[in-house]
């Protein structure tokens, strides 16, 4: 070894004062435990917001999942959304029916159409038969309506008429209306549907054949033209 | 070994060594303030700490890097101090390292020189020379290759020996 090496490895290396090391030790430990304690508060809220984040995606998927089903729901049944009128008096006795004890129909009521498939619509049974949504409705009459305000009464809200012609049918001649219904307000939806509807009439009573379609207004007419010579309405109330 | 033991020990068997490190690297006496940095860099780094390095190199190499952002600070707030006042009071102070190392003859010209050296060469003549670390331990610390380590420091050996003649010749 030389002088060089010597003299360097001879230089000054002063320690640091044992007072002076307790102080940087100790702040040293602090300032790991603080280090600790931010590390865990980190964990607990990195393992928060995997959770929430969970929460979250779960959420999303079964509002998506929901809104799929409303749709599909919404597409298969079309023809089952359609809006009732709610002047119906069988339509009433129906619903009635549902929640307490079934009532006997005054046979006045008892109108029924029967289809080229062996089914019939009756006034507490809809049916579906070639694109079209059939049911039956027979109600009291205010006295004094007739002609526009029969339609209109018979056809009621959120609907507006397109044409109107007289057709013949098995209970006589008998008025063709064609409607289109729209949404109620609080459904926030522009979607519309379109119905026919045959309506006859006496002095207390109507009778109507509401037809709701999705397909082909064409189609639907003359589908429900082959039908109208199998409609029976009770003669009593055509009086 | 948990965390908190192992900064512990390492912090009672290594806040020395990295204390002269320090006093040499930075020309300054007063440097436990900087030892106290080293070691909160090393908690904050621990995970980055490959137990396969040996935790003296380790710690070495974080000082090294407190000294060189240290030195940056006060070149910087230096010259700002300049474009400010356009003048150059450099503080005046009583401690100075050579009266606090008690620094004589040739201790004094070595020290002042490696001040003045090149900062690879600064490095290598405190590790390999002062600290007397192994021509591996001071690679591993400056991440260099051992031949360069090897030929830095003869090379900086060599610039030290000329000065020490220089001094002697002028006394």
């Amino acid at each position: 070894m030389n002088k060089l090496d010597l003299l360097l490895r001879q230089m000054p290396k002063p320690n640091i004062p044992e007072e002076r090391k307790q102080n940087m030790y100790q702040s040293i430990i602090n300032h790991w435990e603080m280090n600790e304690e931010k590390a865990q508060r980190h964990t607990w809220h990195s393992t928060l917001s995997a959770l929430m984040s969970g929460f979250a995606i779960l959420a999303l998927v079964y509002m998506i999942a929901i809104t799929a089903y409303n749709i599909r729901a919404e597409n298969s049944n079309k023809t089952d959304n359609i809006p009732h009128t709610s002047s119906s008096k069988q339509k009433s006795q129906e619903e009635q029916g549902k929640d307490v004890q079934h009532v006997p129909i005054d046979p006045i009521y008892n109108t029924t159409l029967m289809l080229p498939n062996g089914k019939m619509v009756t006034g507490t049974n809809s049916e579906k038969w070639n694109g079209l949504s059939l049911q039956l409705i027979a109600t009291d009459i205010p006295s004094g309506i007739s002609g526009t305000d029969m339609r209109a009464y018979m056809i009621s809200n959120h609907s507006s008429i397109i044409s109107h012609e007289t057709v013949p049918t098995s209970a006589g001649k008998a008025d063709l209306i064609l409607s289109k219904r729209g949404q109620p307000a609080a459904a926030h939806s522009s979607a519309a549907t379109y119905e026919y509807w045959v309506i006859v009439h006496g002095q207390d009573h109507a009778y109507a054949i509401m037809a709701a379609f999705i397909d082909s207004q064409k189609d639907a007419k003359n589908a429900l033209l082959t039908l109208l010579q199998n409609w029976h309405v009770p003669k009593e109330g055509l009086k | 070994m948990t965390n908190k033991k192992m900064i512990s020990d390492w912090f009672h068997l290594y806040c020395d060594d990295l204390k002269h490190y320090l006093i040499y690297r930075m020309g300054n006496a007063d440097v436990e303030d900087f030892v106290q940095e080293t070691f909160i860099r090393a908690i904050k780094g621990l995970d980055s700490f490959q137990s396969r390095a040996h935790p003296k190199t380790w710690l070495f190499s974080i000082a090294r890097n407190v000294a060189i952002d240290e030195l940056r600070k006060r070149k910087r707030a230096k010259w700002l101090h300049l474009v400010a006042d356009h003048s150059n009071h450099e503080p005046i102070s009583m401690n100075t390292p050579e009266s606090l190392l008690g620094l004589n003859g040739e201790s004094s010209v070595i020290f002042e020189t490696i001040k003045a050296m090149k900062v690879s060469y600064r490095d290598v003549v405190i590790l390999r020379g002062v600290k007397e670390l192994s021509v591996a331990e001071t690679a591993e610390v400056l991440n260099w290759s051992e031949s360069k380590v090897r030929s830095t420091y003869h090379r900086a050996r060599t610039l030290l020996q000329q000065k020490l003649k220089e001094a002697a010749h002028y006394e």
